[in-house]
């Protein structure tokens, strides 16, 4: 009976343990192992050198002229990507908006990016773009956009955005969704009093719509910036940073020293630079959320 | 307005069903300047010799891992879930915020950390290794979205089943959880996806080929001079259909699930 009753009371914190747990070691753990690491030489193929180095790690990072590349090549991707999957979801979404028959169809249609694995997806865009005997060559040639079959994915100028495309198109169903769902609460009287005023039709998407789902597109950009900044499958599977660095972004470098240099200490300071300068850009969005709110 | 959203469709879905049409299509036809859209004669050559081999044991590979990791998942979640919206602790508030935090991590924060921790208990090139990894970091988003779908669940329900005589955690078995279903739902096509799809753990974590989860599998399709796309393509399909019947038939509820917490009102 008392055991009981000891569960009753304490059942709350009980049921929570186990997550808060699993949190700890999503969180607590990685980051100060990371911490950790980075102020210590641990090179895999050199055992022997161990120890406390301090930031030396950290000015061979800077010193690293690939690593400056790939933080201008991850603002760069994070910026594209954001911007294009917004672009595509939000008229999709206004599209879907309307009330017409079998949109629930359309809808479920249009998550097959989301929902494809990312494996898949990548090796998919790869063959799409082949250079030999790839669609998009051939679709472009047709439309005599261009006049030779173009190696996407091995050309400087062209990789980074090719890989971009397809995170674009494997990501706008989120927020698609997401939009969709802040469209369908705006209550239609909204738009009827609106008419009655005379509002023109691109009056009423720029003073009733955008307005009223800002809080929703604030929070898909969040995550989106998130999701985007520290991608790493497809740009890897696509092109594995290449060719020459030109699309390696913050991801595909950390990933490299660890796994193929097997400096895990600068491996762990570039994640850890990461990480900062991904707080900074969320810290900017949470302020100017907060700031929006005080202004209601 | 149907066409325009028919040509939307088709547009967005186009490389689902390229994937689909070149799985089907003899090796030759693959490597036809120009090439074909349609398949001029359906070939299953791709699928069969995507079976061939190793392909059965990633399946079943991937198969019980993500299955394991969804019940697990499903079960810390719901628990959190209701822990966090029945009862009110100091600091509730700052983990629930902890929780989102976790979102920011990018997983290659998590690699080398968990690499060190997996090789130091013997877990490498195991199963087991996956399992753990993928329930840590499925169960910050499992655990916020079952949290914002049990708050819809009004707590007046549990009360009078209490009333009625039944006990705390009986009321929650018997009501709540059942009244969160859609939610429960959607959480749990969310972590099953997760652990089905992923990559980067499963190819840093194991080695042997018996072991491999399909995304692994799928790259040893890709050949170092050339690649028999068909096939890659069949094995491509292969992985991709489960999940996507998932979605077809409970698209409904994974939106519900997902958008009912952020959407006020």
């Amino acid at each position: 009976m008392n055991f009981y009753r000891l569960i009753d009371r304490h059942l709350g914190k009980i049921l929570v343990a186990p997550a808060l747990i699993g949190l700890a070691f999503v969180v607590l753990y990685p980051l100060f192992m990371n911490i950790f690491m980075s102020f210590q030489e641990m090179k895999l193929t050199r055992p022997d050198a161990h120890g406390w180095v301090g930031f030396d790690n950290y000015k061979a990072l800077l010193g690293d002229p690939v690593f400056r590349k790939a933080i201008g090549n991850s603002l760069l991707w994070t910026v594209l990507g954001v911007t294009g999957q917004l672009l595509v979801a939000l008229p999709i979404a206004l599209l879907l908006n309307v009330d017409f028959r079998g949109r629930g169809f359309y809808r479920g249609a249009l998550l097959i990016p989301w929902v494809m694995p990312s494996v898949v997806a990548a090796f998919t865009w790869v063959w799409m773009y082949d250079g030999s005997f790839g669609i998009i060559n051939h679709i472009l040639m047709q439309l005599h956009l261009i006049e030779k079959p173009i190696i996407w994915l091995g050309k400087k100028d062209t990789a980074l955005l090719a890989v971009v495309i397809e995170h674009i198109w494997k990501g706008f169903p989120f927020p698609m969704v997401m939009l969709l769902a802040s469209l369908q609460t705006i209550p239609k009287d909204i738009y009827e009093a609106a008419d009655v005023d005379g509002a023109s039709r691109w009056q009423k998407v720029m003073r009733i719509t955008i307005p009223l789902i800002m809080p929703t597109l604030a929070l898909c950009t969040v995550f989106l910036t998130i999701w985007t900044f520290n991608s790493f499958e497809n740009i890897w599977l696509m092109t594995e940073g290449g060719p020459l660095n030109a699309s390696e972004t913050l991801t595909t470098y950390v990933y490299k020293v660890a796994f193929q240099s097997f400096d895990l200490g600068k491996a762990a300071s570039s994640a850890l630079i990461m990480l900062s300068m991904l707080s900074v850009v969320i810290a900017i969005y949470a302020i100017f959320i907060s700031r929006r709110q005080e202004v209601r | 307005m149907h066409l325009l959203m028919i040509c939307i469709v088709f547009v967005i879905d186009f490389p689902f069903l390229w994937m689909l049409f070149t799985s089907l299509k003899p090796v030759g036809e693959t490597m036809t300047i120009p090439p074909t859209f349609l398949p001029r004669s359906i070939s299953w050559d791709g699928f069969i010799r995507a079976v061939d081999g190793n392909f059965a044991q990633y399946f079943i590979n991937s198969l019980y891992i993500a299955l394991i990791t969804t019940a697990a998942a499903l079960v810390l979640g719901i628990m959190a879930g209701i822990g966090f919206s029945r009862y009110r602790f100091r600091g509730s508030r700052g983990f629930q915020l902890g929780i989102l935090v976790t979102q920011l991590f990018p997983l290659i924060l998590l690699v080398t950390p968990y690499y060190v921790l997996m090789s130091r208990f013997g877990l490498i090139d195991k199963h087991l290794s996956l399992i753990i990894t993928y329930c840590a970091f499925t169960l910050p988003f499992c655990v916020w979205m079952l949290n914002t779908y049990f708050h819809s669940v009004p707590v007046d329900m549990e009360e009078s089943a209490m009333i009625d005589g039944c006990s705390r955690l009986g009321a929650y078995f018997r009501i709540t959880i059942p009244l969160a279903a859609p939610g429960i739902a959607a959480t749990a096509i969310f972590a099953f996806v997760l652990a089905w799809n992923e990559f980067i753990f499963a190819n840093t974590f194991l080695d042997s080929a018996a072991m491999r989860t399909l995304p692994i599998g799928l790259r040893t399709f890709i050949g170092q001079y050339s690649t028999e796309w068909n096939v890659l393509m069949a094995a491509s399909v292969i992985t991709t259909l489960p999940v996507v019947l998932m979605f077809v038939f409970l698209q409904k509820h994974f939106i519900r699930g997902m958008t009912s917490g952020s959407v006020k009102g």
